[in-house]
């Protein structure tokens, strides 16, 4: 998949914006509604991602969201790392089915099988990005809008427990790449997650 | 004839009186730790205590399969809440959710008894502030949201510090909701007796009522294994009493077989168990009576020592000569049976002054046993016996052959036993310290137990430090004040980590300091407001926890009871050990890094004494040991005595103490190279085989004569058909003794023939 090129606005340069504004969309030319088959095909492409991450917490405990930020790293089919560097250092692995956390030099290890609702959770992201459709409508009830270079991808939790919990989540992205995930609560509590690739 | 009908009216009424004795006054305990040395150090009494009465005795380890996961699962739910109502039970848990739900709860609602953390600061300025800032953090990262449905009620963390301190380690793990082996394919549930783990037949009881639920709540192929002390003692039992009965069958008919056609008479055949059967009844009695209850194994091991006395009246039937009545002959041969009784007492008496209460035991039922064997051989069977008399050995002749093979020869004993020593000097000699070796139990049932245990990561704790006290709370918190030591530890890396029974139930002084800490209702809300609003808290957010202050303060220290029913009083009552002197915390060390480093600091936390399990046990068993030692050589000492005081030659004694020693320095020789490792079983077969040997030597060194010498031949036929049969044993205590005598008294026999002045030349020339 091509990037977006970068290029200035101004200068002369006006006229080759706009052109190159015109062979960008002719080369999206998909601008109708993307379907879901359509869209797991394509996040199936990528075999492994590196993005950086903002998250803010915003919870009805606290007076202030809660911001942290670092890098996630995902590698096809069953494994997802989240490494947040600040403000503090953590690093969660989940690797086809064992979840491994890293904090204060200690490391802790969860079988997340035996936890369906934490199970669904990681699913709602490492579906997504393998492009699992059939992980994603066992854990959700899904709802994809938008098109492939603006795409929404909302999932209302199946699972009972985690039902209680999760209102519902919500993923965006431009082609293959993630731009937000957000988990609405039922409290009212929010996480979003601002996410920006590095490389492919 | 007067004189033999009261000596058979005296001695039917000894064994009528015995006998109803036996019914009535004997009480047979199994408990193994009789045969453990009155412990000298502090170290060894809570090793014993933990061994006798440590709750772990009580486990049953239950596993279920055959079945597929998710079939097990329900299977293993079904049988949980089958035995949950079972009164046999006093704890019963699977791990699934229902279970923890309410154990959860119940360590919520305590977490400001049982949390290390609470002090007056905690909840008060800085402190608190410094708490919320902690927690607001923990909610950034990514397991926060399983803390936040918490905070509001417990913002301090009060709970997490709780559940990092009880925290089932190393618990199996779970599959479909309940514990699964690491394999998954086996189901596991863990369950706590009432009744004590040597409670045969309670624990008999308690077995069929958890095959009975399992047969209720029976899923199509799911199978059942019960693991466990208390379930192994019941299968040992009965492995014990099969094999014993198989074995018995066959070495009793062998014998039968042999004795018939010895004896070729019933009346005959019968006498000869005579003195044996009344020696034991008499011991078995009088050891009961005088020391209350006898031990199982000394009892096992007293008929394994009087396995000698089956021979006397063979040497007496045997050896008559044709026409002399039975009770001239018994005159005749009683000199060397008299020296063959004391010198086997002699061997024995050593054992009186022990301070091992089984050996003590062992000792007197021996001496009591053989002295009533020879005094009935002297005089009860002459008067009792039938006026047949065996036919065999009047005409019976040696065959060349055999001739051949018994001929003197000196210098083949003296060349075996150099060998023999030899051998034990090159050859590592292996004694077994372990204390698991004491257990009469099969090695593959052993394997089993140890594999399930391991499933359930039930510790292994080789290192401890115990704290002694007069009483729980005094020890709780003694090993509370050994805690900032403790943590100095595990911070510079010494020990990984520590677990003592205060984590699971802290003293009443500290629960007490703990509720005293907590600030009241009006109190707390001007702290909490100016520390959540610094550390970004929302102040009207955290009501509920001034709520939950206040119902903790109105709670009572928890105790010992309140812990009943929580699968962490387990683990609180295996960090106590109760002796007689009072209780001891225990602390299970774990990640052990640097046991110098360990030892060198354990001065300055005196009274509390660095146990090392497997150490002392060592030790302990070494030192039994060595007692078993020094009292044989006294024995010998004594022997040899004996035999130069009754032959009056330094000579003959010679002849008669050097057979049997070398014999049984070469059964060593030959064990080890077997590869056996020597224990308690083997020493006292020893003993056996030394007695058995010191008579063949005795009799080989009479006058001599082919009588005498068939004599010696059936003697020691019967001792190796009775003893070869139990050497194929599966259980350690049997094959052990079996194969000892076996070796020793056929190499007894084969040195005492080689080794004789009479022997086999002389008996072909008569």
């Amino acid at each position: 998949m091509l990037g977006i090129p970068q290029f200035k606005l101004g200068g002369g340069t006006l006229g080759r914006a706009l052109l190159a504004a015109m062979i960008a969309v002719g080369l999206h030319a998909e601008e109708n509604p993307l379907d879901l088959p359509r869209l797991m095909q394509i996040m199936a492409g990528a075999e492994t991602r590196e993005a950086a991450f903002i998250e803010r917490k915003t919870m009805s405990l606290l007076a202030e969201p809660l911001v942290s930020s670092g890098i996630l790293r995902y590698r096809r089919p069953d494994y997802v790392e989240r490494m947040t560097t600040t403000p503090s250092q953590e690093r969660f692995v989940y690797d086809n089915g064992q979840i491994t956390i890293e904090a204060d030099g200690r490391e802790r290890k969860i079988q997340a099988k035996d936890q369906p609702s934490l199970v669904a959770l990681i699913e709602s992201i490492r579906a997504t990005l393998a492009g699992d459709e059939a992980s994603l409508r066992r854990h959700f009830e899904l709802r994809l809008t938008g098109t492939r270079v603006n795409w929404l991808l909302e999932m209302t939790p199946r699972h009972e427990t985690l039902g209680e919990r999760v209102a519902h989540i919500r993923v965006s992205g431009r082609d293959d790449q993630l731009r937000q995930f957000e988990i609405k609560e039922v409290s009212g509590d929010q996480t979003l997650m601002t996410i920006s690739p590095l490389r492919r | 004839m007067p004189k033999r009908q009261v000596i058979i009216a005296a001695w039917l009424a000894c064994l009528f009186l015995g006998l109803y004795g036996l019914v009535t006054h004997t009480r047979v305990v199994t408990d193994l730790t009789a045969f453990l040395p009155q412990a000298a150090s502090q170290q060894q009494q809570i090793l014993i205590s933990q061994l006798q009465q440590g709750p772990a005795a009580r486990l049953v380890l239950v596993a279920l399969d055959g079945a597929a996961p998710d079939a097990l699962a329900s299977a293993s739910n079904a049988l949980a809440r089958r035995l949950v109502s079972d009164e046999h039970f006093d704890f019963v848990a699977n791990g699934s959710v229902e279970l923890e739900a309410r154990d959860y709860s119940w360590l919520f609602r305590h977490r400001y008894l049982l949390s290390r953390a609470v002090t007056a600061e905690r909840f008060a300025g800085g402190g608190l502030r410094h708490v919320l800032d902690r927690t607001r953090e923990r909610l950034r990262t990514s397991s926060g949201d399983l803390i936040k449905p918490l905070v509001a009620r417990d913002p301090t963390g009060e709970f997490l510090e709780v559940l990092a301190a009880t925290d089932y380690r190393g618990g199996p793990g779970s599959r479909h909701g309940v514990w699964f082996d690491r394999s998954g394919t086996r189901a596991l549930l863990l369950l706590e007796t009432r009744a004590p783990a040597l409670a045969i037949e309670a624990q008999e009881a308690v077995r069929q009522s958890i095959e009975r639920a399992f047969t209720a709540s029976a899923q199509p192929g799911v199978r059942i294994t019960l693991a466990g002390p208390a379930m192994y003692a019941i299968e040992s039992r009965k492995l014990i009493e099969r094999e014993s009965l198989t074995f018995t069958l066959i070495a009793v008919s062998c014998i039968v077989t042999l004795l018939a056609w010895v004896y070729r008479n019933l009346g005959l055949m019968l006498l000869v168990f005579v003195p044996a059967a009344s020696g034991i009844v008499a011991a078995v009695v009088l050891v009961s009576v005088s020391k209350g209850a006898i031990h199982g194994i000394t009892l096992a091991f007293a008929v394994t020592l009087l396995g000698e006395a089956v021979d006397y009246p063979s040497y007496l039937l045997l050896q008559a000569r044709p026409g002399l009545p039975l009770s001239a002959a018994a005159r005749e041969i009683w000199p060397t049976l008299r020296l063959a009784v004391l010198t086997t007492l002699a061997g024995g008496v050593a054992m009186l002054f022990s301070s091992i209460q089984g050996l003590m035991q062992l000792g007197l039922l021996g001496a009591i046993g053989v002295t009533v064997a020879g005094l009935v051989n002297r005089w009860v069977v002459p008067a009792i016996a039938p006026h047949q008399r065996p036919v065999l050995p009047q005409y019976w002749k040696a065959p060349t052959w055999l001739r051949r093979v018994l001929r003197p020869r000196r210098g083949l004993v003296g060349a075996l036993a150099f060998m023999a020593a030899a051998s034990l000097t090159i050859t590592h000699f292996g004694w077994q310290d372990d204390l698991g070796a004491l257990n009469p139990l099969p090695n593959s049932l052993k394997q089993r137990d140890q594999e399930l245990r391991n499933e359930f990561g039930a510790p292994d704790v080789r290192l401890l430090i115990a704290y002694p006290a007069s009483d729980v709370e005094h020890a709780l918190r003694g090993s509370e004040r050994l805690r900032p030591a403790l943590d100095a530890l595990v911070q510079s890396k010494v020990i990984a980590g520590y677990e003592m029974a205060a984590d699971f139930l802290p003293s009443q002084e500290t629960q007490r300091a703990r509720l005293a800490a907590l600030p009241n209702s009006a109190r707390l809300q001007i702290e909490l407001r100016e520390a959540a609003k610094a550390a970004g808290f929302r102040v009207e957010a955290l009501a509920p926890f001034l709520d939950e202050i206040e119902q903790a303060r109105r709670l009572a220290p928890i105790s010992l009871d309140d812990i009943s029913d929580r699968p962490w009083r387990l683990r609180a009552d295996a960090l106590l050990a109760y002796g007689s002197e009072g209780v001891s915390a225990l602390v299970a060390l774990r990640g052990v890094a640097d046991a110098q480093a360990l030892a060198a600091r354990m001065p300055e936390l005196a009274p509390a004494l660095l146990i090392d399990l497997k150490k002392d046990a060592g030790e302990l068993v070494a030192s039994y040991r060595q007692q078993v030692l020094v009292y044989t050589s006294a024995g010998l000492l004594l022997i040899t005595l004996l035999l130069v005081s009754h032959l009056r030659s330094a000579a003959s004694t010679l002849l008669v103490i050097i057979p049997p020693v070398l014999a049984v320095l070469c059964t060593v020789a030959a064990l080890s190279a077997l590869g056996e490792k020597l224990t308690l079983f083997h020493l006292v077969a020893l003993l056996l085989v030394l007695g058995i040997g010191i008579n063949y030597a005795l009799f080989f060194n009479r006058p001599s004569s082919d009588r005498v010498f068939f004599s010696l031949l059936v003697c020691c036929a019967t001792t190796l058909i009775g003893f070869g049969s139990i050497a194929f044993s599966s259980i350690p205590v049997l094959h052990g003794i079996g194969l000892t005598s076996v070796i020793g008294a056929g190499l007894s026999f084969l040195f005492s023939a080689w080794f004789s002045q009479a022997s086999a030349d002389q008996s072909a020339a008569e």
